[in-house]
C-alpha cells in the first residue's frame, strides 16, 4: 500500500468500513435509545362500536342451578349466539378476571359460564381471545379462577396483557376523554363480549357491566378511583358491546370487589344476557339488594342515554326458567 | 473416561439450568428444584452448625459427603454446574502454549486459601453468624442466575460483575474458583483425606515430561505426589500419561499419596479464630429495629431464619409480583441479601405460598395456602400516612386500597367525614386500618395512587413470626 493515493480497492474497502460503522451505530441507536425521555404525543384513538344493529335495548334473564343451560336459555331469548356472532368473527371476550383466587370466592366470572359462552362462539366458527388486565398478576388470576382451563378446553386462548399491547384511547365525555387501553386486542376484535360478575363493590356500591370495562384500561388508573361515578360511565360510553352476559351464578354480596371468604358469596343461580348496559346493570343492582336509582354512576349512564334503569321501556324483555 | 466425565457435567448443568426454569409460577408443579442446593454438603454442614438441624432435603448433600471419602471430589469433577460453567471457561481461555498451559496446572500453595474460607465460615455458622450461602457455588450460581433472570433486580449487575469476575480469572487459572475459593470444594476435599486409595506415580517409567499436568483440574500435583483432597478425580492424569505411569491404586503406601490438605495447626486456629471474631464484630441479631425488615410469609422468627438462609434468591426468583428483593442493610448485616419484600416492586399475593415451596433450607416454612390465610400470616401492618392520604389530606375520595384489601373483612376500611369544600356538602371517607384484621401483604401500599411514596406503608411491626410480635394488647 502506498502512503500516498489510496487505491480503488482500498478506497471501497474503506467506505465499506465507515458505511458498516456508521449503519451499526444507527442500529444500536436505535435500539437503545430511550423512547420514555419525552411524552409520545400519541394521538387517542377512537375504538369502533361492537353492537350489532338491531339489536338494541334487549335483556333476557334466565334462571337456574344448570349455569350453562341458563347461558344457553338467556341467548335463545335474544335469538341465539348466531344473531351476535357469526362465522370467522374475531371474538374479544372481557370476563372479570381480576383477581388471583379461586372462582368460588365470587371475585372472578365463573368458569363455567365463560366456557359455555366461549363454546358458542367457537361452534358457530369464530375465532375466540379471552382477556383482561387484572389487579394481580394476569397468568396467576387465570389460572387460579379457573377460567384459563375453561377457555382452553373450550376451543379458545386467553390473550394475557402485555405492555406492547396497550395504546391511548379515547374513552368518555364525564371525566377521562382519553386514557391507556389494551388498544391491540380492541382493534382485533370484530365483535365484543362482555362477561361481568354480580358483586359488591366498596367504591360506588356495585361493580357489574360497565365496571368490569376497567379490566380493558391500563396505565395509572389507580387514580380513577378519585371520581368512580364519572369514570364507570364514561366507561359506557367506551365499550358499545356486542352482547354482555351477567353472571349471577353465584353473587358477591360483601367485602367487594375482592371478596376473600366463602361467606361473601351466597348462591344467585340467574344469567342475565343483553345489549342495554343500563338495563344489565339496573337488574344487578336489584340482585345486590339496590335499588338502580341509588346508584350513581347508572344514574349518571342513563342520563348519557346509554339505556333504560325502567325495564318497561326495554324493546325485549324476557324472564325464564332454565331447566 | 473423559467423554463420560463430559458427558455427567453436560448433563447436570443441563439438570440445573432445567430446574431453574421451572422455579416459576405456573411450571413449579412439585418438582424438586432446589435438588442442586440440597446436594451441596456445605449448606447442609453450615446449617446444622448454625440451627442445629437442617431441611430433610439436605440428606443429598450429606450422603455425597459420605461418598467422598470412598470417590473423592467426585461432586467437584463430575457434578457441579458452577464448576462446570468454570471448566468451560477455562477451556475457551486456555494458552495455545504447551508449556504455558501445563505450569498453570501446577499445584499451588495458595489454595489452601480454601480451607481457611471453609473453617472461618463454619466457626462463624457456629456462633451464629450463618454466611455460608454467600460462598456457596451451588448458591453463587443460582443467585446469580436469578439475577440475570429477573432484570432490574437490586444490585443485579454487582452478581453479575462478580461472575464475570470469576469467570475471567479462569484464563489465570483454569477452575480458579474451584482450586483457591470454594469453601464446598474445601469440605469435600478435607473429607477425601480419608480415602482408601489414590493416584500413584511409577518412578520406574516416569519421564518426568510434564505431561499428567496438562489437563490436571485440580492442580493436584500428579507429577510428583499427588494431593488427593485437591484431586477431582478426573482420571485426565492416568490417560495423558504416555508413559502410563500414572495408575490408581487401593491402600497406596504412605509416600506414593498426598493425603493432607496442607493446613497447619496454626493456620486451622488463626481462621477459626478469624471466623468467631468475625461473627463478634458483625453478627446483628436485633429482633426490633428493623422497619424495612418485611420477610416473606412462612419466614421463621428472625434469629431462626438467619440460621438457615442460604442467600440463594430462588424466592425472589419464584416470587410472581417480584416483591421479593436482596436486602442491604433492612436486615443488619447478618442479614445480607436474604429476602425482604419491597412493596413499591410488588406485593404478597393472598392466594400464594411458592416463597416456601422452593425454600431448600426451611427458612421460609412450607404452608398452605389454608395455612397462610386462616392462622393468619401476618408479614406486617398496614400504616396511613395521613399527610399525604388523599381523603385525609387533599378533599378527594380515593380509597383505592381498601378495594385491593384481599382479606375478608377488609382490614381496610373508611370514616364518613362531611365537609365544606368551596361552599360545597361533600362527604369523604378517609381510610383506616384495622390491625386486627391487616396481614402486611402490601398491596394497599402498591396500589396507592400517591407515587413516589405512597400514603400507605408497611413495616414488620406486628409481624406473626415474633413471638409477642404484635404491639397491641391482645
Amino acid at each position: 500500500m502506498s502512503a500516498g493515493k489510496p487505491n480503488r480497492r482500498e478506497f471501497i474497502k474503506r467506505m465499506s468500513a465507515a458505511a458498516g460503522v456508521a449503519a451499526g451505530s444507527g442500529v444500536l441507536a436505535a435500539t437503545f435509545h430511550n423512547r420514555n425521555l419525552v411524552p409520545t404525543g400519541e394521538e387517542a384513538q377512537a375504538i369502533p362500536s361492537y353492537a350489532v344493529p338491531g339489536t338494541e335495548g334487549m335483556l333476557a334473564v334466565a334462571e337456574g342451578t344448570d349455569h350453562a343451560l341458563a347461558v344457553r336459555a338467556a341467548l335463545e331469548e335474544l335469538g341465539g349466539m348466531q344473531r351476535f356472532v357469526k362465522a370467522y368473527d374475531r371474538v374479544l371476550i372481557k370476563a372479570n378476571c381480576a383477581f388471583d383466587r379461586p372462582h368460588h370466592f365470587g371475585a372472578t366470572s365463573s368458569p363455567t359460564v365463560t366456557g359455555e359462552i366461549v363454546r358458542q362462539c367457537v361452534g358457530l366458527g369464530a375465532q375466540v381471545r379471552v382477556t383482561d388486565n387484572p389487579i394481580n398478576d394476569p397468568e396467576g388470576c387465570f389460572v387460579k379462577s379457573g377460567i384459563m382451563e375453561a377457555v382452553q378446553s373450550a376451543g379458545a386462548e386467553v390473550w394475557l396483557p402485555s405492555p406492547a399491547l396497550f395504546g391511548r384511547v379515547k374513552v368518555g365525555t364525564l371525566r377521562i376523554p382519553e386514557w391507556e387501553a389494551l388498544y391491540r386486542p380492541l382493534i382485533w376484535a370484530d365483535k365484543l363480549i362482555g362477561i361481568p360478575t354480580v358483586k359488591t363493590h366498596n367504591l360506588c356500591g356495585v361493580s357489574l357491566t360497565m365496571k368490569n370495562w376497567y379490566g380493558l384500561l391500563g396505565g395509572g388508573r389507580n387514580r380513577l378511583h378519585q371520581a368512580i361515578d364519572d369514570v364507570i360511565a364514561d366507561l359506557g360510553q367506551f365499550i358499545r358491546p356486542t352482547l354482555v352476559v351477567l353472571d349471577g351464578s353465584r353473587l358477591l354480596v360483601a367485602n367487594g370487589p375482592t371478596g376473600g371468604s366463602p361467606s361473601d358469596v351466597r348462591p344467585g343461580h340467574v344469567v342475565a344476557a343483553g345489549t342495554d348496559q343500563v338495563a344489565l346493570d339496573s337488574f344487578g343492582a336489584e340482585l345486590l339488594g339496590f335499588t338502580p336509582t341509588d346508584i350513581a354512576y347508572i344514574v349518571k349512564a342513563a342520563q348519557l342515554g346509554l339505556g333504560e334503569i325502567d325495564r318497561g321501556n326495554l324493546r325485549l324483555f324476557r324472564k325464564v326458567r332454565a331447566a | 473416561m473423559r467423554a463420560l466425565r463430559r458427558f455427567y457435567q453436560v448433563f447436570f448443568l443441563a439438570l440445573f439450568i432445567a430446574a431453574f426454569a421451572l422455579t416459576a409460577q405456573g411450571r413449579l408443579k412439585g418438582y424438586p428444584v432446589t435438588v442442586f442446593l440440597d446436594s451441596s454438603a456445605l449448606n447442609a454442614v453450615g446449617t446444622l452448625l448454625s440451627a442445629r438441624s437442617i431441611a430433610y432435603t439436605m440428606w443429598i448433600g450429606l450422603l455425597i459427603l459420605a461418598l467422598t471419602p470412598f470417590l473423592g471430589r467426585f461432586f467437584c469433577g463430575w457434578i457441579c454446574p458452577l464448576g462446570t460453567l468454570f471448566h468451560l471457561a477455562s477451556s475457551l481461555l486456555r494458552p495455545r502454549k504447551m508449556a504455558a498451559r501445563i505450569r498453570q496446572n501446577l499445584h499451588s500453595p495458595t489454595q489452601l486459601a480454601k480451607y481457611l474460607i471453609l473453617i472461618a465460615l463454619l466457626t462463624a455458622a457456629a456462633f451464629g453468624f450463618m454466611q455460608v450461602g454467600l460462598f456457596d457455588p451451588i448458591a453463587l450460581l443460582t443467585r446469580t442466575a436469578t439475577a440475570l433472570a429477573s432484570p432490574g433486580m437490586r444490585a443485579g449487575w454487582l452478581l453479575i460483575g462478580v461472575f464475570a469476575v470469576l469467570l475471567l480469572l479462569n484464563a489465570w487459572r483454569p477452575r480458579f474458583w474451584c482450586r483457591y475459593v470454594c469453601p464446598l470444594g474445601a469440605l469435600l476435599g478435607a473429607t477425601s483425606k480419608l480415602m482408601p486409595g489414590g493416584i500413584v506415580r511409577n518412578q520406574e517409567t516416569c519421564t518426568n515430561c510434564g505431561l499428567c499436568n496438562r489437563d490436571c483440574i485440580g492442580a493436584c500435583s500428579p507429577d510428583t505426589c499427588t494431593r488427593m483432597p485437591e484431586c477431582f478425580v478426573c482420571w485426565n492424569c492416568i490417560e495423558d500419561c504416555p508413559e502410563k505411569a500414572l495408575s490408581w491404586k487401593w491402600l497406596p503406601e504412605r509416600q506414593q499419596v498426598d493425603m493432607q490438605t496442607g493446613l497447619s495447626r496454626r493456620a486451622f486456629l488463626g481462621a477459626a479464630t478469624g471466623g468467631v471474631a468475625t461473627a463478634a464484630a458483625l453478627h446483628t441479631q436485633a429482633v426490633e429495629g428493623y422497619p424495612a425488615r418485611i420477610r416473606p410469609p412462612g419466614a421463621l422468627a428472625e434469629p431462626d431464619f438467619l440460621d438457615r438462609c442460604l442467600k440463594c434468591g430462588e424466592c425472589m426468583k419464584v416470587c410472581p409480583t417480584g416483591v421479593l428483593r436482596p436486602a442491604m442493610s433492612e436486615a443488619g448485616v447478618s442479614g445480607l441479601w436474604t429476602p425482604v419484600m419491597d412493596m413499591e416492586r410488588g406485593y404478597c399475593e393472598y392466594n400464594c405460598t411458592l416463597c416456601g415451596q422452593v425454600c431448600p433450607s426451611g427458612a421460609i416454612q412450607r404452608l398452605t395456602i389454608e395455612e397462610k390465610i386462616e392462622r393468619p400470616v401476618k408479614t406486617g401492618t398496614a400504616f396511613v400516612d395521613r399527610s399525604r392520604c388523599l381523603p385525609w389530606s387533599f378533599d378527594r375520595n380515593c380509597l383505592v386500597c381498601e378495594e385491593v384489601c384481599p382479606v375478608s373483612p377488609k382490614a381496610i376500611h373508611t370514616d364518613t367525614v362531611a365537609v365544606e369544600i368551596d361552599g360545597k356538602q361533600t362527604v369523604l371517607n378517609p381510610p383506616r386500618v384495622n390491625p386486627e384484621h391487616c396481614i402486611g401483604c402490601g398491596i394497599c401500599q402498591h396500589e396507592c395512587p400517591v407515587n413516589d411514596l405512597a400514603a400507605i406503608r408497611i413495616t414488620a411491626a406486628g409481624e406473626s413470626r415474633a413471638p409477642g410480635g404484635s404491639f397491641f394488647l391482645r
